[in-house]
Order: structure tokens, then C-alpha cells, then sequence
């Protein structure tokens, strides 16, 4: 199993033949598509082929399904206060679909808080088929080669190579909380965010020494590379990692354009023609 | 002999603190190998990073002097320059590890020296046989032992090719597996490589063997510099500066001053070859009955684990049948090798996992009838990193939090809380004066002092601490078991989960012993310890001055020496 930033996938899986710079092309149409729909409609269908995508990887999804159930969750409380609760959402035409109790349920709102919870459907799927399909070395290869500054790019992986590092800290934090008496699921829901608190303390002072120990390994092993390192990178030439993780075959340059591609239609078709299929049709 | 590293007069200090370094001069010569030892807090880490040029160039402070690497001089050459000459491992593999592949994170530092990318496949490939790693190139890190975990980070170190490798307590956070295959690679390093080597260290087991030299610090300055035999003609000096000197070491001393020896031997087998020339064959006399007598004053059964099985949600089977019961009054050591079950084990017995089969019951309660907050009350736990469970801006609002949290559900009187912080502050040992203090400005020691008070106060009947003394050097560690072994006597129950056996045998009555989620052992720990075949399916070795026992076992020691004190004992009944 070739373990990735947020999982692991088979060796085998198609998605270990595709080069870092797909992948990288992967997470601009998934994570930019959202930001430019408001179809709640195309939204869903993007996150679901996201999904389908990661079960097409044969990911291991028991790693990730807690990221699922946690980021939906969000998005249902996002959707059920501005559909619910929305009234300045209502519009100019302020229909009411429902009344429920004194909660008077507006069209405009609830078409408001299905497009929200759609985009974030589509953003949470498509991230996690990304995280779950990428290895930090990939990306770093990927960033290389598009010469993105070498500070910008070592961030970026460190970011995502020790999420589920943090996710780790999370879980011993909550233990250490048990074990001082306090079960954050005991408490009733509106009451834990007063909690929250707890959690932070301990998980930024992790986070700070981490990041000083692994600041000083990487000094250590030249870290912002050598003038002779800066010079192969301006003159386009191949360093270890760009060999072995950038080779662009026929399908990857065809996936590339596609994706590409899409996303140009998408821009055009929203910004420039106004299609209406871009557009929440539920207003 | 060229000199590889001159330190002149280095003074340092960090932005607003005081001096740490103060006036240090050394040098190292080419191929040689020193260790520098010293207590927490005495400037190790400090001076090694000095070495490296990450001082000054990386921490803003006041520097003074000269270090020369090679003739390379760190304050006008860049961290980057200094790297191409000197390699630097530091104490945390997890810490070092910036891409996902071990192949890969071995490529990071050649790459980033603008090396071809066939001169980069070379210089992997020799770094990982280096570190005898070839059949893990191509796994991830995460997936790695702590022991193979470290010697890719050597490798990563390796491939830029320094002409000085400085390890800055490698072993500490590694089990005894992890540790004997560091000093492996040590040896090899010293025996096959043209390269210089200094580590800092407390383990000094096998340091002594390999080591040409040796340097003791304290606070910030250096104490004594000697070949390794002359270094340690002294062991009582240097146990009162904190340094853990090994066992052999310190037996030596003892027997030397009564006339036996004619110096202080350096390895077991030195010692046990001299001593044997005193000694007659004749069969064990009678061991100490000590611990018998002890386990018979023992109270009620409080814990009972039967039939535990733990399967963790991706997969891994982390507990087989585990059967165990624990009485009031106990103090016992969980010993294994990571991945053994032994923290999964302590975490069943105070509700912060679940059976996946069996049962557990904590004084009668089945724990998967019970919540955690319940258990909590009956079972403390102290995660072996402080910085885990420290939750608030002041000791004093750390020691309340536990209290405050028993208050809100009805099972604390508030006005109970001041007397239980003020006993638990003075069976920690915390004074007043750090009350207001954040923990997180506080020593890592003194950290864990405070998580251990913070549950104390909360008084449970049972106390389960995860490494008690990881990355305390000597007297801190004393400190801490001493503490503990306090509690014990004021009527705790305590579990220590640890990897370090001198720990185990000079404080812990009962010892329970992990392989593969089952239990290999479980007994008196001199019952324990005095199998060391069976012990060694666990990789964990008995305490060095156990092992000498063993070694002359022909001669009547009895088979339950577990400390300095019973095999000078001993041998002073046999050679009487």
C-alpha cells in the first residue's frame, strides 16, 4: 500500500500510475469548481464523481471516513441555519414554502442554505479524493516544476504532510480531557463549544514545537537548497524528485488539457455568457 | 591527528535569558568519536546546535567565540555551507521527516545540494546500506519503527556526505529495540566509515565501547574531558552530576574501593571476568525473600481484566486474551517493545478504550457499563508527553481543572478543592511560587510533575503513568520514581508503563511483560528478570547489572540481582 497524505491506496490503483502534476490538476478543478457554481444540482453531481473517484482508487475509506462524517456534519448545521433560520436570505420575494411553528421557512433561504451545504459537499469531496490519492514527495515534485518559490512549496507540503499528525495530537488531547474528568460528549451540544478552548492550549504548543524541531532537521539538510539547487531549477533542469515523480505520458497530458479545459468553460460559461445552468435554479 | 571541530571560548545565550553556554573550548579530532554527557538543562542541546550552525544563525541570542568545522567558521558561513560539512540528527525521528518515503526523505538534503539526480541515486543507496535500511526504501515513515524510524533519519543525514555527524540524544525517545539498532549503526559508522561522530547522550550502555572520548557538561560549562577509561575512574562523581552511568561502572567503583578490583571495568564482560578470577563455583545462595514478604501484605483485588481483546478501528489487533489482576497497593511496570499492547492495555483499565471482547471491571464496575468520567475518578492516567495535557494558562488553573470538571457533574464539594490542590502540590513537590507560572515556561520534568499532581489531586485509588521518565536525565529521573514510589507507600496503586529496566527493577514490585497483545510474563520482578530467555522474545533486556548476576551465576549469585546495592551485597556474602 502506498500510504498518502490523508490514507492509503494499493499500489495497483490507477491513480498510482497518474503523474504529480495530474493530480495536482485534480485539485484545482475540484476545489475551484465550487467557488464559480451555484447549481446546487452540479455541486452534488461534482462531489459524487469526487466520491466515486475514491472509491475508483480503492482508497482505504476507514481511514478517511471520519473527515466525511465530520465536514458534512458542518455543512448540514451551515444548511439547516440559513434555511431555517435565514431571514435575511428570504429575497425580495420573501415566499414562504412552510411555517413551522413561529419558524416561517423561506424559499429564498432554503435555496441559499442547499446551495451552501452543496458547495461544501463538493469542496469536502473533492479535497479528500485529492488528499487521499497524493503523496507530500508528489506534490512537492508537481510545485517544483510549475516553480513555485521553494518556501511556498515546503509549506505547503508540511501543511498537509502533518494534518493527520495534528489529527493524531487531536485524539490523545481528548483522551488526556476523559481523563481529567471532562467527555466533551456528554455535554449537551451547546455547551461544548465553551470547551473548545481545552483543545487549543495543548494542540498550538504542539504544533510550535513541531514546527521548530522540523524547521531546524530541514536547516540542517539545507533547506532553501544551494545556488547550484536554484540554478537547476531556473534552468527547467531535472532534480531526483522531478524524474522520478514528473513524467507526463499521453494521458496525463490529455488529462491535463481536459481538466483544464473545464475549467475555461466553466469561467467563460458563467462570466461571460451567464448560463443559466451555472446559476441556483431553486431561487 | 587534523582537527575536525574547534570550539573556542563559546559563550551563548537566548534573546532576554541568561548564559547557557558559558566559555566552552574543545576539540575533535578527525575520525574520532566523543560523547558529551551532562544532566537536562546543562547546555547539550545548545552545544550541539551550535556545532551545526543553527546557532546563531537560526535562534536569535548572543554568541561569543568561535566554532570552526572543518576550518569552516559557523558564524560567517551559512547554515546551508556548515550542513555540506556537518550532519546533524536530533532527538525525535518523527520530527525529521519531511516528505513520505524513506527513499525520498534520504533524496531531500543531496537534492537540495544541486546534485545530479544519478549522483543523488548513488548517495541513497550507500546511506541506506549504511544504515542496513535497503529493504525499507520504499516505505513510509509513519509505517516505520521508532529504531528504523531514526536510522533513515541518519541515512537523510548521511547522503549529504558530512565529514562530522552530530546526534543530539538519538535514543532518547526510542524502546530498547530502537535503541540497540541506533548504536549498531554507531559502531558501524566508527568502525567502517572515515567520518567523525558526536553524540550526546544519557544512554551510555554501549556508548562506553565505542566512544574514544568523553565530555561531561554542566550547566554550561565543561566539568571534565577524558579518554573513556580515565573519564570514568570516577563514577560516584559523576552520578552526583546526573549522568547515568552504567551499572558495571558504578558496581566497579564499589568493589575496587573494598580492594577486589583493580579499576572500574567499562563492559560486562570485563567485569565478569575479573570477578570471576575471585570467586569459587558453587550453586546460588538463597535470593532475598523480600518481595515475597512484600506481596503478601497486599490489599483486595480492585482490577480484573479476562479474556481482553482490543481491535483498533483500522484493523490492527492490539490485545489477545489478555488475563491479569491487579490488587490495591501494587506497584507494577507494563514492559514490551513498542506495538507489545502495553499502552492499549493501561487505557482499557481506565475506560479510555473499550473491549472489543472480554472484560474488564475497576473495582467492580464493568467499564463498558460505566463512563470514562466515573473511571476517571477511580483511575488516573498520564499520558507520556506532558504538552498532551496541559490545558490552561497558570499550575494553579491546571491543578483546578480536574476538580473544576468533578464539581460541574456533583461528585466534588467545591469547597474541598484548596485542600486537595495544596496536598497534591506538596507530594509533587511544587512550590507555591510556581503557581502562577505557565506550565509550558515550565522543564519538561517539571511539566510532568505537574500532569501527575493534576490527576493526584483528583484522588484516584490508581495512578497508570505512560514513561515516567522519558527525557529526564539521572536525578530527574530518581526524582520522579521517588515520587511515585511515595505515593505507593501512602496507599496508591501504580502502574508504570516504561521502557527503562534500571527504573523498573530498583522501584517496581511486580512486573508484566508484552508481546505481540498477549502477556509473556507476570511476576515478582526479580522472578521476572531472572529469565532472560523468556524476556528476550519481548527485546527487552534485564538491567545491565542483572545481566552480570546472570553471567556468573556458576559462581552462587543468586538468579534475582536486580540493583547495584543487592549484587554488592551478594558478593560480599560470597566472598566471605
Amino acid at each position: 500500500m502506498q500510504r498518502t497524505f490523508l490514507s492509503y491506496i494499493p499500489v495497483d490503483s490507477i491513480f498510482m500510475k497518474v503523474s504529480a502534476s495530474t493530480k495536482l490538476s485534480f485539485f484545482f478543478l475540484f476545489n475551484f469548481y465550487p467557488f464559480f457554481i451555484s447549481n446546487p444540482l452540479l455541486n452534488f453531481l461534482s462531489g459524487i464523481i469526487a466520491f466515486l473517484l475514491t472509491l475508483r482508487a480503492r482508497v482505504n475509506l476507514r481511514t478517511i471516513s471520519k473527515y466525511y462524517k465530520l465536514f458534512l456534519t458542518l455543512a448540514f448545521i451551515i444548511f439547516v441555519s440559513s434555511a431555517f433560520f435565514g431571514e435575511s436570505l428570504a429575497g425580495p420575494s420573501r415566499e414562504v414554502i412552510v411555517r413551522l411553528g413561529p419558524i416561517n421557512v423561506y424559499k429564498g433561504a432554503m435555496a441559499f442554505g442547499l446551495e451552501a451545504y452543496s458547495r461544501v459537499f463538493a469542496l469536502v469531496c473533492g479535497m479528500l479524493f485529492w488528499l487521499a490519492i497524493t503523496t507530500g514527495t508528489e506534490l512537492f515534485a508537481a510545485l517544483e516544476k510549475l516553480r513555485i518559490g521553494y518556501n511556498l512549496r515546503i509549506s505547503i507540503v508540511m501543511i498537509f504532510r502533518y494534518f493527520s499528525v495534528f489529527d493524531g495530537d487531536y485524539h490523545v488531547i481528548r483522551e488526556a480531557e476523559k481523563s481529567r474528568a471532562l467527555d466533551l460528549s456528554t455535554i449537551p451540544i451547546y455547551k461544548r463549544p465553551l470547551h473548545f478552548a481545552y483543545y487549543l492550549v495543548p494542540l498550538v504548543m504542539l504544533v510550535i514545537k513541531r514546527a521548530l524541531e522540523t524547521g531546524a532537521a530541514m536547516e540542517s539538510r539545507a533547506f532553501k537548497g544551494t545556488k547550484l539547487y536554484k540554478g537547476m531549477i531556473s534552468k527547467g533542469k531535472e532534480t531526483y524528485l522531478t524524474k522520478k515523480y514528473y513524467r507526463l505520458e499521453r494521458v496525463d497530458v490529455l488529462a491535463i488539457i481536459s481538466m483544464i479545459a473545464i475549467l475555461a468553460v466553466i469561467l467563460v460559461g458563467r462570466f461571460y455568457f451567464g448560463w443559466a445552468w451555472f446559476m441556483n435554479p431553486f431561487y | 591527528m587534523p582537527r575536525e571541530v574547534v570550539v573556542e571560548d563559546l559563550w551563548w545565550r537566548y534573546a532576554g535569558g541568561d548564559w547557557i553556554l558559558k566559555g566552552i573550548n574543545f576539540t575533535v579530532d578527525e575520525g574520532e568519536f566523543l560523547v558529551v554527557v551532562g544532566p537536562n538543562d546543562s547546555g547539550k542541546t545548545t552545544l550541539a546546535r551550535s556545532l551545526n550552525g543553527l546557532i546563531p544563525h537560526s535562534v536569535r541570542g548572543d554568541f561569543k567565540g568561535r566554532v570552526l568545522v572543518s576550518d569552516m567558521d559557523t558564524l560567517k558561513q551559512g547554515i546551508g555551507g556548515v550542513s555540506t560539512k556537518v550532519g546533524m540528527v536530533f532527538d525525535d525521528p518523527e520530527a525529521q521527516f519531511i516528505l513520505t518515503k524513506v527513499e525520498d526523505e534520504v533524496a531531500f538534503g543531496p537534492m537540495n545540494l544541486g546534485l545530479s539526480p544519478e549522483e543523488t541515486e548513488k548517495r541513497i543507496m550507500w546511506a541506506l546500506q549504511v544504515t542496513r535500511l535497503e529493504g525499507q526504501i520504499f516505505k513510509e515513515p509513519a509505517d516505520l519503527s521508532g529504531g528504523q524510524k531514526q536510522r533513515a533519519a541518519i541515512s537523510a543525514t548521511l547522503a549529504m556526505r558530512p565529514e562530522i555527524l552530530v546526534l543530539d540524544e538519538p535514543t532518547s525517545m526510542l524502546d530498547p529495540i530502537g535503541k540497540a539498532e541506533v548504536m549498531s549503526v554507531l559502531r558501524d559508522l566508527k568502525e567502517k566509515q572515515d567520518i567523525t561522530i558526536i553524540v550526546f547522550e544519557h544512554h551510555l550502555d554501549e556508548l562506553v565501547e565505542m566512544a574514544d572520548r568523553f565530555m561531561l557538561l554542566y550547566k554550561g560549562e565543561i566539568l571534565r574531558e577524558d579518554k573513556t577509561r580515565d573519564f570514568f575512574s570516577d563514577p560516584s562523581f559523576l552520578y552526583e552530576k546526573g549522568v547515568r552511568v552504567p551499572e558495571v561502572c558504578l558496581i566497579s567503583e564499589k568493589l575496587e574501593r573494598d580492594g577486589i578490583f583493580d579499576k572500574v571495568y567499562l563492559t560486562l564482560s570485563q567485569a565478569s571476568r575479573s570477578l570471576s578470577k575471585h570467586l569459587k563455583e558453587r550453586p546460588s545462595i538463597a535470593p532475598a525473600e523480600k518481595e515475597a514478604r512484600e506481596f503478601e501484605t497486599l490489599g483486595d483485588e480492585i482490577i480484573r481484566v479476562e479474556g481482553l481483546h482490543y481491535r483498533y478501528p483500522d484493523g490492527t489487533i492490539a490485545l489477545r486474551g489478555i488475563d491479569l489482576t491487579i490488587r490495591r497497593g501494587e506497584f507494577i511496570a507494563f514492559i514490551g517493545q513498542n506495538g507489545s499492547g502495553k499502552t492499549t492495555l493501561s487505557k482499557t483499565l481506565n475506560g479510555l478504550l473499550r473491549p472489543t471482547k472480554g472484560r474488564v471491571s475497576v473495582f467492580g464496575m464493568d467499564t463498558t457499563k460505566v463512563s470514562t468520567v466515573e473511571l476517571a475518578q477511580r483511575v488516573g492516567y498520564t499520558f507520556q508527553n506532558p504538552d498532551h495535557q496541559l490545558f490552561k494558562g497558570s499550575v494553579k488553573e491546571e491543578l483546578e481543572f480536574g476538580l473544576d470538571n468533578l464539581s460541574r457533574i456533583g461528585k466534588l464539594d467545591p469547597t474541598e478543592k484548596k485542600g486537595r490542590i495544596s496536598e497534591a502540590m506538596k507530594t509533587a513537590g511544587i512550590s507555591e511560587g510556581l503557581l502562577e507560572e505557565h506550565p509550558y515556561m515550565l522543564s519538561k520534568g517539571l511539566r510532568q510533575r505537574v500532569a501527575i499532581a493534576s490527576i493526584i489531586a483528583m484522588k484516584p485509588d490508581v495512578l497508570i503513568i505512560d514513561e515516567p521518565t522519558t527525557g529526564q536525565d539521572m536525578s530527574q529521573s530518581i526524582e520522579v520514581m521517588r515520587f511515585l514510589d511515595g505515593l505507593n507507600k501512602l496507599g496508591h496503586t501504580l502502574i508504570v508503563v516504561t521502557h527503562e529496566m534500571w527504573v523498573v527493577a530498583n522501584w517496581t514490585k511486580r512486573t508484566v511483560a508484552m508481546l505481540n497483545g498477549e502477556i509473556l510474563l507476570d511476576g515478582p520482578t526479580r522472578e521476572v528478570f531472572s529469565r532472560p530467555d523468556e524476556l528476550m522474545k519481548t527485546f527487552v533486556q534485564p538491567p545491565q547489572i542483572a545481566r552480570l548476576a546472570q553471567d556468573l551465576k556458576n559462581y552462587g549469585y543468586p538468579p534475582v540481582v536486580v540493583t547495584v546495592d543487592e549484587f554488592y551485597e551478594s558478593t560480599k556474602e560470597l566472598l566471605r
